[in-house]
């Protein structure tokens, strides 16, 4: 079975650490949440193990093969990267938008082949967009964008998918539906990184979480054995007595 | 074989159809205005070669290199403005923005004003190719040193000043009001009196400059979803930038070497066919080309019709259709790139 282990990652943010020594393994048909508190490194771990940051050491490896060592095409091939927030900076029509994740396999000159268009049309079946195809993205609500963006990424049809607070702002019915979506595509075989605030959606769509506070991994492992009630006082600083709402339970 | 990304674009073929209509309407009429007015007979037998040897100069030597260079330079700015557009990702961008419109004019303006361009009439053009690359070199070091669009816009701001304060000096120090006002002059645009030897200078590195864009048409698709989401596509960012902004200072340095500025165009070109087009930026950049060459084909026939005292200069003319034009999309409110949170 596919995995990526990441070992000894440490990232420099100019002269400033921002991740010390992270070691973890996850496994295709996963989906692993990364956790931790604002300014724990969540988005910066997720950024290096796409290289879109480079790593001061340490090394992160699919399946055999260092992501730093793929050229620039073979890397976005096999991590699809759904940044935060709902980016889109011109009025595209849905379709248009997703088919944008074919771009790693087109390269600069390269003509869509049919297996692009079939690609394409499965990604927005799976994301439950089809029906948005001819929308200008620009018009749809948040909870659609947030689909179509997800479809984006799932076009890519890359092995690993991270996600960077993929349903930040939205309501609790689409964020179950984006999780939701995670689920399914993780149990078709991919691995699916995320970063997650909402610890009660955690617990339940995620195998597994790894737990980072100020850029050093604190446990990892079932969500509800990371999310201690200990853990929850020191790391976030709550007291899960008096708020039922975010603890795992 | 059918391409399946691109089958659904309704609107671009005619679009395109429409546009090239205008451009060979404009390139005709251009061969048929001017102090001598010809028919289209008259233009059909020159181009042929059944014409008086007279008419035959006049429209093979003195009118066709004019209509070829509006059409050229005209899509080189379209294009340029359309490629920046999507670099930048801000619907307000034009060639103007990288600074290199004023670096290829002080160069103009230093042959000027040291009088080379008298003694050799191909210096002018040259000094403000170098000129663009000398604003180029500047540029990309700066550019490089941070991330996102914002810093190479300053950068080209910075080159920009620079540059424009060199013509000032040059307009400062000029030893005479001729000088003064030949320098002027030039640099509201013009394409009186150019020859095929101006288009040979300037066509090569224009097809130069449009294919480093043309190339990278696909990392703009990307871009719209942000920087961090094309480089996770694959695109190299530093390499995308490099080779755009390469190609627009090459193409428009050019242009600019051969016309005087001429602003407007490159900005306005865009937003003429970007309702037309899907939406992603490749899309808008070859309509935006034919569109930049049928505005300025346009603007250089309005030159010739109008009746002034004095020539009427080809920037003004882009300025006065222009910024009219900008402002009705603008109240229309379509000018484009707006962004999703």
């Amino acid at each position: 079975m596919s995995a990526l282990t990441v070992h000894d990652l440490s990232v420099d943010i100019g002269a400033r650490p921002i991740l010390s020594d992270i070691a973890f393994e996850a496994r295709a048909g996963e989906v692993v949440g990364l956790i931790g508190p604002n300014g724990a490194g969540k988005t910066t771990l997720l950024r290096a193990l796409c290289r879109l940051i480079p790593a001061r050491t340490g090394t992160v490896v699919w399946d055999g093969h260092p992501v730093d060592r793929m050229d620039a095409r073979a890397r976005a091939l096999t991590l699809a990267y759904l940044p935060q927030g709902q980016t889109v900076h011109w009025p595209l029509s849905a379709r248009r938008l997703v088919e944008l994740g074919r771009l790693p396999r087109l390269g600069s000159l390269g003509r869509p082949a049919p297996a692009d268009a079939a690609a394409v049309e499965t990604a927005m079946t799976q994301a439950d967009v089809a029906h948005l195809a001819d929308r200008n993205v620009l018009n749809l609500s948040g909870g659609e964008r947030a689909r179509v963006l997800l479809a984006r990424a799932l076009a890519v049809e890359a092995p690993v998918l991270l996600a960077d607070e993929p349903t930040a702002s939205l309501d609790p019915y689409h964020v179950l539906r984006i999780m939701g979506l995670l689920r399914r595509s993780a149990d078709q075989g991919r691995l699916v990184i995320a970063v997650m605030h909402e610890l009660g959606v955690v617990t339940r769509f995620c195998d597994r979480v790894v737990l980072l506070n100020d850029g050093r991994k604190v446990a990892e492992g079932a969500p509800k054995a990371v999310l201690t009630p200990e853990r929850l006082r020191e790391v976030y600083r709550i007291d899960p007595a008096n708020f039922a709402g975010l603890s795992p339970a | 074989m059918v391409d399946p990304m691109a089958g659904e674009s309704r609107r671009a073929p005619p679009l395109l159809a429409i546009l090239s209509a205008v451009i060979v309407a404009a390139g005709v009429v251009s061969l048929m205005v001017g102090p001598a007015p010809l028919s289209a007979g008259a233009v059909f037998a020159a181009l042929t070669g059944h014409a008086d040897p007279v008419i035959s100069d006049i429209v093979l030597q003195i009118r066709a290199p004019r209509a070829v260079l509006a059409l050229l330079i005209g899509a080189m700015l379209g294009l340029a403005g359309a490629a920046l557009q999507g670099l930048l990702r801000n619907p307000l961008a034009d060639p103007a923005v990288i600074g290199t419109s004023s670096s290829a004019a002080l160069g103009a303006v230093i042959a000027l004003y040291f009088g080379l361009a008298k003694s050799f009439p191909l210096a002018l053009p040259l000094l403000a190719v170098a000129g663009a690359l000398a604003g180029l070199l500047g540029l990309l070091p700066i550019a490089r040193r941070g991330e996102g669009p914002s810093t190479l816009i300053l950068a080209g701001v910075a080159i920009s000043a620079l540059a424009g304060a060199g013509v000032s000096l040059a307009l400062n120090l000029a030893p005479n009001p001729y000088a003064v006002s030949e320098i002027a002059f030039w640099l509201l645009g013009s394409l009186t009196d150019r020859s095929f030897q101006h288009v040979a200078l300037a066509a090569p590195l224009i097809l130069v400059g449009a294919g480093l864009i043309l190339w990278q048409a696909r990392a703009l698709d990307g871009l719209a979803l942000g920087e961090d989401a094309a480089r996770s596509l694959g695109f190299d960012l530093d390499r995308v930038q490099l080779m755009l902004v390469s190609g627009v200072a090459v193409g428009v340095g050019a242009a600019v070497a051969v016309s005087g500025a001429i602003g407007f165009v490159g900005l306005i070109a865009p937003h003429l066919v970007r309702p037309f087009t899907d939406g992603r930026p490749s899309r808008a950049l070859a309509p935006s080309a034919l569109a930049g060459a049928a505005l300025l084909g346009l603007a250089d026939l309005l030159v010739r019709i109008i009746p002034t005292s004095s020539e009427l200069r080809l920037g003004v003319v882009t300025a006065f259709l222009g910024a009219p034009i900008f402002i009705t999309i603008l109240l229309r409110g379509s000018a484009g790139a707006r962004s999703a949170r």
